[in-house]
């Protein structure tokens, strides 16, 4: 009877399973029929279909901070300048800026034909209001230290809640022109001006909407070359239509853009071959059957992955430690065995193309390299290592999100690690990105593999993360002469002379990785497919990845 | 009516006759007495089902303890070099199957490629099952992955039977007050989803073999306490416990000596169907991600690995999920066979 009975609940089981995924495809089919039901009726309509691999966390340009998010919003709002092609700065809302004679001020005259999308006109007060929400500590912005990267006057004061958020240096002096007051000089402030957090939002229409901003399309306001009309929050499907209010709404040919959360690459691939898709990204594996095909780009990002080692751990304070385990793996193999998808070997901090210096050439073409794959010298900073420390074995934990790619380089490194240092055990630790930030934010963590993306043209988006007592220095190294270099290139001494501290920022990364303060692995490529009917898509190192204002389909 | 009881009876010799040796003849037969086991092993063998089942399980048992051994390789270690590599298999390459080779299907179209040719050192290198991404060699590690599989099956027996068995029969035994407070607290226990219990077991333990035992000792002897508190209810009023209980039994004689090798045959077959569960539980859970951490195999990360290459190199995938769905299919017949054979309304005498 017992038995029966089991193998009843078995059947009931399998019945609800199959009713279940009946409901999903139900689901699923009515989707389409809607899509297909519209299609005839407007046969010539233009959207391109993109994959996400991650939902959009927020639509919040002040309170976002992950690379999805950006993507969307930029798409919707535009700030002050934008991103080309080349990844320089260009005037977007602005129409001439003046710059002040000692780099401390600048005046922007902002295009008076730009409206949001509600008809309002976009404004210098639609600035001023962002930036001091951005400022504001009530807001809670993890980006809001940007406001101090900037220089604005009085921006680290009204971070720390010590002056009023209106005591910042930016005022709307009429409707069309915003002046902007810094403490030191900033030589990327053009650049940092196309960053998200910049981004300008409609006083009079937040006030309306309050808390609620960005969870439906009703409460969202564009100003960009499209507006969102799907839209709800942790959703896996976002649409955007064409904005007709946008004063460069001419030279927008698309007529909206499709995002679809995607998180499985196969998956993605599959649908991107049925032609639901027409722009995916690749993983490991896939590209080599993909590599050949002429749809196949390979892009470079200019996102670091690296190992933070928490130097308040015991044994990873010793630099003779991490510099054995900084040299002790191979990342060219790591690169073109596993990733595949374009990723470069990183024996560096600041990646390949992220800024040109004051003598026109790129960072790294002046620059040197460090920490090597070296397993001989490896072996010798382990000796050294163990006797200073007096210890024989050392045993420390890896975090790693559940990412695919994230957990095989983790496993290679391991594997890496362990068989040139004797004594040395990693011990991989997976979990959500989410959790694995948190740890490392609080410190409990010994080694962690993580990631940081540049927000803007110059080597700073790197070089601040790690002075002491950084937001985001969570592995708490230190070193004075770094400090110095870095603050004083912020807005001391070496923030006016553009030459002298480009090699200041040179020293400081020599510093920070000849006493392996972090154990850089790999700059990442993206392998991405693109439909052969799609062109005009910007792919970008610096702040947002991908732009589809250009974008043609066929 | 009296008529013919009133009439004497009269009886000539003819009436009679002798029924004579042929006719009669009393045939002892002889049953051989058989133990219980090797009345169980006689009538499982009549089943085919069962004895596929029981061969199959030891063959994996066999692999599982000798397959790592002989492959000349570890499960852990990375070759470089031998990355996403097709199987080959001595002998049989020279069939052109199994030969290291294998058809890409690229957009540009089909695309052979044998690894083994192009890598140095490849001619000499034989990985039965393949390598994975990062060039691990997949017949080491489907068998590890298979060991951890024996161990939660051998896990959820002795769960069963130590605390599944003597929870119910205690339960059912001493009823009332004990039996209320008892089932009431395993309707708690099972209100809870496994998936849950998992969850939070790794929010406190770290992630690994030790949780998913736990989890598998905390909920997975309910179903066995449910049946042995049954057939205890059944069994606890009958006459010969009684008679026991006269002679001044105590309880625990009672409940073990007397009524346990009474309902023995239904728990073992319980326990022998708890076991796919469990097999499977655990590939479920390394599935999702929580199981045991890497770089550790088991058969369930080892399809969850592999899934992500399945449009790829499909190869990698095969093979634990063959020995995954022998397991649990020769668990289940297994367990077939012996209900059968156990059941005493289908004994013959």
């Amino acid at each position: 009877m017992k038995n029966l009975s089991k193998k009843s609940l078995w059947l009931s089981g399998a019945a609800s399973l199959l009713l279940l995924s009946a409901c999903d495809t139900e689901a699923t089919d009515e989707v389409d029929e809607s899509v297909e039901a519209e299609a005839p009726a407007e046969t010539d309509e233009q959207v391109l279909n993109v994959q996400l691999n991650v939902e959009v966390a927020s639509m919040d340009p002040q309170i976002a901070t992950d690379g999805t998010s950006f993507e969307v919003i930029a798409n919707t709002i535009e700030g002050l300048y934008q991103t080309d092609s080349d990844g320089q700065a260009v005037p977007a809302l602005v129409e001439s800026a003046e710059k002040g004679e000692d780099g401390l001020s600048y005046t922007f005259k902002l295009r008076e034909d730009a409206t949001w999308s509600n008809g309002e006109p976009v404004t210098a007060h639609d600035f001023v209001y962002a930036w001091r929400r951005l400022a504001d500590p009530d807001t809670g912005s993890e980006y809001s230290y940007i406001m101090g990267i900037a220089g604005l006057v009085n921006a680290n004061e009204v971070l720390a809640g010590e002056k009023a958020p209106e005591e910042l240096g930016v005022q709307a002096s009429d409707d069309y022109t915003l002046d902007v007051q810094l403490a030191n000089p900033v030589p990327y402030f053009e650049s940092l001006m196309s960053f998200i957090p910049f981004f300008p939002l409609n006083e009079d229409f937040m006030t309306e909407v309050g808390d609620s901003y960005g969870t439906s399309p009703e409460t969202l306001l564009a100003n960009g070359a499209y507006e969102v009309s799907s839209y709800e929050p942790a959703a896996t499907t976002i649409e955007l239509d064409k904005n007709e209010e946008y004063y460069d709404a001419d030279n927008v040919v698309l007529d909206g853009v499709d995002y679809q959360v995607i998180k499985d690459s196969q998956q993605a691939m599959l649908s991107y071959q049925n032609g639901d898709l027409d722009l995916v990204t690749l993983a490991g594996e896939q590209v080599d059957l993909f590599k050949d095909d002429p749809e196949f780009v390979n892009v470079q990002a200019g996102y670091l992955w690296y190992i933070s080692p928490n130097t308040l751990v015991e044994g990873l304070e010793n630099a003779n430690l991490r510099k054995a385990l900084a040299t002790s793996f191979d990342k060219q193999q790591i690169t073109d065995t596993i990733l595949k998808d374009g990723s470069v070997p990183a024996d560096y901090i600041i990646p390949d193309g992220l800024a040109v210096g004051p003598d026109g050439k790129d960072f790294r073409e002046t620059s040197d390299t460090y920490l090597e794959y070296d397993p001989e010298g490896a072996k010798e900073s382990l000796e050294a290592a163990k006797s200073e420390l007096g210890q024989d074995s050392f045993t420390f934990g890896l975090l790693v999100e559940d990412t695919e790619s994230a957990i095989n380089v983790a496993q290679v490194l391991k594997s890496q690690i362990e068989s040139n240092l004797d004594g040395v055990t990693i011990e991989i630790e997976q979990m959500p990105k989410k959790t694995r930030l948190e740890r490392m934010k609080q410190a409990d963590y010994d080694l962690g593999l993580t990631r940081w993306g540049p927000d803007y043209a110059d080597p700073m988006t790197y070089a601040d993360l790690w002075v002491t007592d950084g937001n985001n220095n969570d592995g708490a190294w230190s070193n004075a002469d770094y400090d110095e270099l870095v603050y004083s290139s912020i807005d001391g001494e070496l923030s006016l002379d553009d030459e002298a501290r480009w090699e200041a920022l040179k020293e400081a990364e020599s510093i920070l990785l000849n006493d392996a303060g972090v154990l850089p692995v790999y700059q990442k490529g993206n392998a991405v497919m693109v439909q052969d009917n799609v062109s005009g898509i910007d792919f970008h190192a610096v702040g947002l990845p991908r732009v589809y204002k250009f974008a043609v389909k066929e | 009516m009296d008529k013919p009881l009133n009439r004497p009876i009269q009886q000539t010799l003819n009436d009679f006759s002798f029924i004579g040796q042929d006719n009669v003849r009393v045939m002892d037969e002889v049953y051989e007495e058989d133990s219980f086991w090797k009345q169980l092993v006689k009538r499982i063998a009549k089943n085919k089902g069962s004895v596929f089942g029981f061969v199959t399980i030891t063959l994996i048992i066999f692999m599982a303890l000798v397959g790592p051994m002989i492959s000349g390789y570890e499960f852990d270690e990375q070759i470089a070099g031998h990355e996403s590599m097709a199987p080959r298999i001595p002998v049989m390459e020279n069939f052109g199957i199994f030969d290291g080779s294998e058809t890409l299907k690229t957009s540009t179209g089909e695309l052979v490629v044998n690894k083994y040719e192009t890598i140095e050192g490849g001619e000499d290198a034989y990985h039965w099952f393949g390598t994975d991404v990062l060039g691990r060699d997949l017949f080491t590690r489907t068998w590890v992955g298979t060991r951890i599989s024996l161990y939660i099956a051998l896990v959820a027996v002795i769960v069963d039977v130590f605390i599944g068995m003597s929870y119910g029969m205690i339960s059912g035994y001493y009823g009332g007050k004990v039996d209320n407070a008892m089932q009431r607290s395993v309707e708690v226990l099972n209100g809870i989803p496994n998936l849950v219990v998992v969850t939070l077991l790794i929010i406190v333990l770290k992630p690994g073999l030790m949780s998913i035992t736990l989890a598998i000792a905390i909920t997975g002897w309910i179903g066995m306490s449910r049946v042995s508190r049954a057939s205890m209810l059944k069994l606890k009023e009958s006459e010969y416990v009684l008679a026991a209980r006269t002679m001044g039994a105590k309880d625990m004689t009672i409940m073990y000596k007397e009524i346990l090798p009474n309902i023995f045959s239904q728990l073992l077959i319980m326990s022998m169907f708890s076991i796919p569960n469990a097999i499977f539980t655990e590939a479920f859970l390394a599935f999702v991600g929580i199981g045991i951490p890497v770089p550790m195999a088991s058969l369930g990360s080892l399809i969850s690995e592999n899934f992500k290459s399945l449009t790829t190199h499909f190869y990698m995938i095969v093979p634990p999920v063959l020995v995954l769905a022998l397991l649990m299919l020769s668990f289940n017949l297994l367990a077939d066979g012996l209900r059968d054979a156990l059941d005493p309304t289908m004994k013959e005498v």
